[in-house]
């Protein structure tokens, strides 16, 4: 924790005379800064962020009230107490600092003792916050860490093995989520993927999430059909499930000997398919129940030829769900439309393409979703050799 | 957007009345806790189904179908059930990964869930 003589508190009165009373007070205590009216309270605040700011209200320029609302709105100051130290004693007006955001509100004139007791407080109280914060925060980075650190790495063994391309993008919309997906190996002639989407976001979302995907990759080893996988996956997850978390999710089984992909579905978005030259469509039509609710579900199976060149694009709801500042969300025709400009792209390029439509579409507007996509193409990668910079 | 709850408890059926909850918003993350804080007292009280009316709900999460699957369960226990009417377009395409579950009814207004609710009674009493 940040020690109090360590806290900067920023001085703000247009009267030098209070303001050397309070640097008097003060400065052994703790590290100061001073402003002689609110303009130049609202520029050290921002170039040197106070751990608190004594802030007079009746002032030429912008009033105290005024220079608390724009530190509350400034990011730096959003959460630094404001201290009130005003000769203004009516009741009305301590109310109105406390609307502007302030913490506390001081009449003068003042006793130093007791500034100086209200400024330990406030200080201490900050630095006991930020302390919580940054400990939830390093947390916070190390489980992201061993989140990722559950989905796979690379695909060049799978690609080399199986004859495909894979590409995959994940983005929790905080540091944790509950996005997943994989692709395990089973076999010479058994790849399965999978993608899930747990209900929720943030921690409860991944503490779910770590136990559907490592499931999830045993079960995949274990069972051969996709909706058999989906079947004992939700039986596992249904089971000592109290708070009734669930997670919809994708499961297909590539084999290439036959050239074919059989999928399960278990209440997740239709996955796309780009089979070679032909338009893009859902790959399945059935959205089926999402694992987690309840024992003894049973899933459908689809069965689609898959050859080489046709494609395979799984997604959770943050690429459909995607909204832009309107409030309308990107949705499923605006994602069979924008599919059909990939045709022919490898996985990767595909990912990119839409990434940059759905960002394009949600035009910087905040997004509260994890987002995930997991592309499957059937053929070796095409030799990569000159590409379209090449003069004709 | 916030979301609006009225519960309304149905006495005149009797103890066994369902008790109707009006959903009006978005059943989201910021949403579904204080609907799940209202349903308790309905779930440990002696009805066994609950009517939820969506005629007025635009949003739904899974935040909100969670709040749904665990109160179908509460339900379920004691052999009741959970009903949905009025359901929005886009509201059902939600409920499509719930809907399939046991204990669960969809319903398209009040007068479908009434014929339901009369042909189950009929074969109830049928049945005894």
């Amino acid at each position: 924790m940040k020690k109090l003589s360590e806290c900067r508190v920023l001085l703000v009165d247009d009267a030098k005379a209070n303001l050397d009373i309070l640097v008097e007070g003060l400065k052994a205590d703790h590290k100061l800064s001073l402003a002689l009216n609110g303009e130049t309270a609202l520029q050290i605040a921002a170039r040197t962020p106070p751990d608190l700011v004594l802030l007079d209200i009746v002032m030429p320029g912008l009033d105290g009230y005024e220079v608390c609302r724009r530190l509350r709105r400034m990011p730096e100051t959003a959460e630094t107490p404001i201290m009130f130290l005003s000769s203004l004693e009516e009741v009305q007006n301590k109310t109105r600092g406390f609307e502007a955001g302030a913490n506390d509100y001081l009449t003068k004139p003042f006793d130093m003792l007791e500034v100086k007791a209200r400024v330990r407080s406030l200080l201490k109280a900050k630095a006991y916050s930020d302390a919580v914060k940054e400990q939830m925060a390093s947390e916070l980075r190390v489980a992201r860490e061993i989140q990722m650190g559950m989905l796979p790495h690379g695909f060049s063994e799978a690609q080399a093995a199986y004859g495909v391309e894979l590409s995959a993008v994940l983005e929790p919309a905080r540091e944790v989520g509950g996005d997943l997906y994989g692709v395990c190996p089973a076999g010479p002639e058994r790849l399965v993927l999978f993608l899930g989407d747990v209900s929720g976001k943030g921690i409860p979302a991944s503490l779910f999430m770590v136990r559907a995907v490592s499931l999830a990759r045993l079960l995949s080893r274990q069972i051969a059909e996709p909706e058999h996988i989906l079947a004992r996956l939700n039986d596992e997850l249904s089971a000592d499930n109290p708070s009734g978390m669930f997670v919809t999710f994708l499961c297909a089984v590539f084999e290439p000997g036959r050239e074919r992909l059989t999928l399960a579905n278990a209440g997740h978005c239709r996955p796309l398919l780009l089979a070679a030259g032909q338009s893009p469509r859902w790959a399945v039509e059935t959205l089926g129940t999402a694992l987690g609710f309840e024992p003894g579900l049973e899933f459908q199976r689809t069965e689609l030829p898959f050859r080489a060149g046709d494609a395979m694009v799984f997604y959770t709801d943050g690429v459909t769900e995607a909204f832009n500042p309107q409030a309308e969300c990107y949705g499923d025709q605006r994602l069979l439309a924008d599919a059909g400009s990939f045709a022919g792209q490898s996985p990767a390029a595909i990912n990119a393409g839409f990434l940059a439509k759905v960002r394009a579409f949600a035009n910087g507007a905040p997004q509260s979703d994890d987002l995930a996509l997991l592309a499957l193409r059937a053929g070796a990668p095409a030799p990569s050799g000159p590409g379209k910079g090449r003069e004709p | 957007m916030p979301l609006e709850i009225q519960i309304q408890k149905n006495v005149a059926a009797g103890d066994a009345g369902a008790a109707t909850v009006k959903l009006t918003g978005s059943l989201d993350t910021a949403t579904a806790p204080e609907l799940e804080r209202q349903l308790a007292p309905v779930l440990a009280g002696p009805g066994k189904d609950i009517v939820f009316d969506l005629a007025q709900l635009k949003f739904i999460s899974s935040a909100g179908l969670r709040v749904f699957a665990n109160t179908r369960k509460a339900l379920k226990e004691r052999g009741g059930q959970a009903s949905f009417i009025n359901m929005q377009p886009q509201i059902q395409e939600v409920f499509e990964i719930i809907k399939a579950l046991p204990g669960i009814r969809v319903f398209k207004d009040l007068a479908e869930l009434d014929r339901y609710l009369a042909a189950r009674q009929h074969s109830y009493e049928e049945n005894r």
